[in-house]
């Protein structure tokens, strides 16, 4: 997604912030590019459904572009993004009420549970569908964890945040935020199924 | 990609495995949506903080005072310089203070002003016309940005 060919998109995010607070307006997309797909996971992980988790990423954008001279630039500006995408996500399930996420595959025009074609890029099929049952298996785990424990794992694995900037967001000390993270994962290995694990 | 066991004995393999399963879970966003979420970006509050941004009402304003001043003060330069300057402050005073009841009170004047000006010279009133469109113009213009953002924005949200 992220064009080579660009400078800006090298540039850090506060002088992306800065350029478009400036006039830059061009240096938007350059920040949206870098921050959609983990922002997307991230509330999907939340909504539970591809659709619902784009129309909240899209909106979370263009919040933050309303919003973009409260950005404070002391801090990180993805720690602002997904505060404000966590907020976001949750106030859709809420309005939602709290739809759970589903496990199965949606309809498509013809009622029918749809194809999907994976690239196979593995030789052995079996391996293919233990993946696949793990995926799903895990997906539940994780609906099955402690709220605090669900956010970090969302954050550090879906939102692909590093420890520091989860510490920020959170306001917790780094060490806390490493230990809870370890307890997270025991506890979601713990509620995996043995034949998994 | 490297591949690991489905068994995660560690942290670390568990940490590996759940970034692994993330990689690889389908579905997305489509292609081209930071461009399609930069054509629906709303008119932000600080955008006015921009000097480019001030041209257009800048000029709208401009446009806006020059007809009022040659609309009003025309006819009332019969009572003398000083006096008609006076009364069109006071007229832009009352308009800018109290805009709606000056747009109320003013539209059963335009109508008996209009029709006084058809009467005594038809000529006049294309020029008042003139004068109307000119001050519409670029009003609408001014709006024409907003407007497209908020078409983009209906468009990404479908």
């Amino acid at each position: 997604m992220k064009p080579r060919s660009d400078p800006a998109a090298d540039l850090p995010d506060d002088v992306l912030v800065a350029g478009i607070l400036d006039g830059q307006e061009e240096l938007f997309p350059v920040l949206v590019a870098r921050y959609e797909t983990r922002l997307f996971r991230f509330i999907r992980r939340y909504t539970g459904d591809s659709e619902d988790a784009r129309d909240v990423t899209q909106e979370v954008f263009l919040k933050v572009y309303s919003a973009l001279d409260d950005f404070d630039p002391r801090y990180k500006f993805s720690t602002w993004l997904f505060r404000i995408g966590g907020n976001a996500a949750i106030d859709h399930i809420r309005r939602r009420k709290a739809r759970p996420a589903s496990l199965d595959l949606p309809l498509n025009e013809d009622g029918e549970v749809p194809q999907i074609d994976l690239p196979d890029t593995r030789p052995d099929p079996l391996e293919d569908l233990s993946r696949a049952r793990l995926r799903q298996e895990l997906d539940a785990a994780i609906d099955r964890l402690p709220d605090d424990y669900r956010e970090l794992i969302s954050l550090r694995h879906y939102g692909e945040l590093p420890y520091e900037e989860i510490a920020e967001l959170k306001e917790m000390p780094l060490g806390t935020v490493k230990n809870k993270l370890f307890r997270a994962r025991q506890t979601l290995r713990d509620l995996l199924p043995k034949s998994t694990v | 990609m490297e591949q690991m066991s489905l068994s995660p004995r560690t942290d670390q393999d568990m940490e590996f495995l759940l970034d692994q399963l993330v990689q690889e879970e389908s579905g997305g966003l489509p292609e081209g949506f930071a461009a399609r979420v930069h054509a629906a970006r709303p008119f932000a509050p600080w955008e006015t903080r921009q000097r480019r941004h001030w041209k257009i009402p800048a000029v709208v304003l401009g446009l806006l005072a020059g007809s009022s001043a040659a609309l009003g003060l025309a006819p009332l330069f019969r009572l003398g310089p000083g006096t008609a300057l006076d009364v069109w402050a006071h007229l832009l005073a009352v308009s800018l203070v109290r805009p709606v009841v000056a747009a109320a009170d003013a539209v059963p004047l335009v109508a008996r002003g209009v029709s006084m000006a058809f009467g005594t010279s038809p000529g006049s009133l294309g020029i008042l016309g003139a004068g109307a469109v000119a001050a519409l113009v670029p009003l609408l213009l001014s709006l024409l940005p907003v407007l497209r953002r908020r078409r983009a924005g209906n468009a990404i949200g479908r």
